[in-house]
């Protein structure tokens, strides 16, 4: 009940503006804007990309992982499910040999 | 069935994404293109994005009502609009609803495990692959809407979008909040537009 308190009030404003935008989307002043926009997005994404990672840790294991995915997703046709599922087995692998090594 | 088709792609979305903001938008973005590129465009699916970030709730269960509501509406009424972001919504959050469900208890266990953290320290940096990759599609959408090329120097769209782009950005990094910055871009957007620059 209150996961659907929280979802509900988002999906009816989302229904709501999916609906507006096509009403409105022929109008020149919706396209203009959305041009703008675009760059906004932009600059949002390159934002939150910064602060992933920042918040990211950081190391070998870390940086494979990074170079990894991004090389995967942007440059092959490989889905993007099974590079998420990679990089988990690979961290959880790579943290139990550090974690063996490291004990003996 | 394509609202059964939101929903299996939804929960599938769901369950294999964590970490909220953008993660999930690399994993939407590939799938709305394979399943549903007809009907969304790379540009749409920016201008959903900056709806989704607007609107109250989280990113990824509203970028799932949205494209739930454009695919389940397309050629059928308002009705089927709903019963699409209905579906796709129900997809997104249930995975995330059922993992709750079972780890409620002893969730402080279940996220200091060994095996948890051994996952996370793989995940968590895939997300800034995945995100950087995003970046870069989306840049090239956005910069080089006619293909990578020099001509497009010679364009004032380029350069217009260019300089939003970097204004936004340095807003973005003094922390000044999304929807300010969504608003700030339409303007300039439409002030462009009425200039004659989006041709």
């Amino acid at each position: 009940m209150a996961t659907l308190g929280v979802v509900l009030p988002s999906f009816l404003i989302i229904l709501l503006l999916s609906f507006l935008i096509r009403q409105f989307q022929a109008l020149s002043a919706v396209q203009y804007a959305f041009h703008g926009i675009r760059a906004g997005v932009l600059a949002l994404l390159c934002k939150s990309l910064f602060t992933m990672y920042k918040k990211s840790p950081k190391g070998l294991v870390s940086y494979i992982a990074m170079a990894g995915a991004f090389i995967l997703t942007a440059f092959t046709p490989v889905n993007v499910i099974f590079v998420v599922i990679g990089c988990g087995i690979f961290g959880l692998l790579s943290s139990l040999y550090l974690e063996r090594r490291g004990g003996k | 069935m394509i609202y059964l088709e939101l929903f299996l792609t939804f929960f599938m979305i769901g369950a294999v994404t964590f970490g909220g903001g953008y993660a999930m938008l690399p994993m939407i973005q590939e799938q709305v293109a394979l399943r549903w590129g007809d009907m969304i465009s790379n540009e749409t699916l920016i201008d959903f994005v900056a709806v989704s970030e607007s609107t109250p709730g989280p990113f990824a269960i509203n970028m799932a009502t949205y494209v739930g509501s454009v695919v389940g509406g397309q050629n059928t009424g308002a009705a089927m609009a709903v019963f699409g972001s209905f579906c796709a919504t129900l997809g997104v959050v249930l995975p995330s609803f059922i993992v709750i469900l079972i780890v409620a208890k002893c969730y402080d266990k279940f996220r200091e495990s060994r095996a948890v953290k051994g996952c996370m320290s793989g995940l968590k940096p895939a997300v800034v692959g995945l995100i950087a990759s995003t970046v870069l599609s989306i840049g090239k959408t956005v910069l080089f809407s006619a293909g990578v090329s020099l001509a497009v120097l010679a364009q004032p769209a380029f350069y217009v979008s260019a300089g939003i782009f970097a204004v936004m950005a340095i807003l973005a990094f003094k922390k000044v909040h999304p929807i300010f910055i969504i608003c700030l871009s339409a303007a300039a957007g439409i002030a462009a537009g009425y200039l004659g620059i989006w041709g």
